[in-house]
C-alpha cells in the first residue's frame, strides 16, 4: 500500500490512515513554497529539529 | 530542495525498525551527493549519485529497487545511477517512517523543502513514475 505525503499538509500516511492522524510531525506546510506549479510544500528548519514520522508500515521489497 | 548549510548526513526518508536496522533511506552522502540505500538488518546496499547536486534548487529524486534484479537505481533529475548488489533485499516491516530526520541520532535533521513524496513497494514504470511526479506541479 502506498504511503506519501498528504497533500497540503504536514502529514506522510496511506489513504486509508489519512484521516487517523497517527503520525508524528513538527515540520510546518506552506502553501507559499514549492515549485512553481505546485500546491506548496513542507519546510523543515533543522534548528528547531522538524521531521514527519508516518509510524510503522510494512514494504513487501522481495515479493512485490 | 535542501536550504541552508549544507550537512552531510542530513536526511531525505529514513524506513527503520530502529537505528542502522532494516533501513530504507536516501540522504546526503556528501556536499554535492546524495545515498539511497536498503539495509538487511544492518547490512546495507547502497548507491550513490555521481551528478552535482545544486543548493536551493527543486530537485526530482527518484530511487528504485527491481529485486528481479537486485539493482539498486537512484535517478537526481536526468541523472541515473545504478549499483548491482548479490544479496536480496527482503521485505519487512518498520517502525519508523522518519521524513526530514534519521533513525540515527547522531545524524542531522534535513534543512530542506519537499514538496511531494510517495513510497511504494510496486515496481512501477517511466510512465507511472512521470504521472506520480506531475501530480506534484
Amino acid at each position: 500500500m502506498p504511503i506519501e505525503l498528504v497533500p497540503e499538509r504536514a502529514q506522510f500516511s496511506t489513504l486509508v490512515n489519512r484521516d487517523l492522524r497517527l503520525v508524528a510531525s513538527t515540520a510546518v506546510f506552506d502553501s507559499a513554497e514549492g515549485p512553481p506549479g505546485s500546491n506548496g510544500a513542507v519546510k523543515f528548519n533543522r534548528g528547531f529539529l522538524q521531521y514527519i514520522d508516518g509510524g510503522a508500515h510494512s514494504f513487501a521489497i522481495e515479493t512485490n | 530542495m535542501f536550504t541552508g548549510t549544507a550537512s552531510i548526513g542530513e536526511p531525505v526518508l529514513d524506513f527503520a525498525k530502529s537505528a542502522a536496522n532494516e533501513n530504507i533511506n536516501i540522504w546526503r552522502s556528501g556536499i554535492t551527493k546524495m545515498s539511497f540505500a536498503i539495509f538487511n538488518g544492518g547490512s546495507a546496499c547502497t548507491v550513490a549519485t555521481s551528478n552535482t547536486m545544486l543548493q536551493n534548487n527543486w530537485l526530482t529524486i527518484v530511487a528504485k529497487y527491481p529485486s528481479a534484479t537486485m539493482t539498486m537505481e537512484l535517478r537526481v533529475g536526468s541523472v541515473v545511477d545504478v549499483q548491482t548488489n548479490t544479496a536480496l533485499r527482503t521485505d519487512r516491516s518498520v517502525d519508523l517512517t522518519y521524513i526530514g530526520r534519521s533513525s540515527r541520532a547522531q545524524d542531522p535533521y534535513l534543512s530542506g523543502k519537499i514538496a511531494g513524496l510517495y513510497a511504494l513497494d510496486a515496481l512501477l514504470s517511466d510512465v507511472e513514475i512521470s504521472e506520480l511526479s506531475n501530480k506534484i506541479y
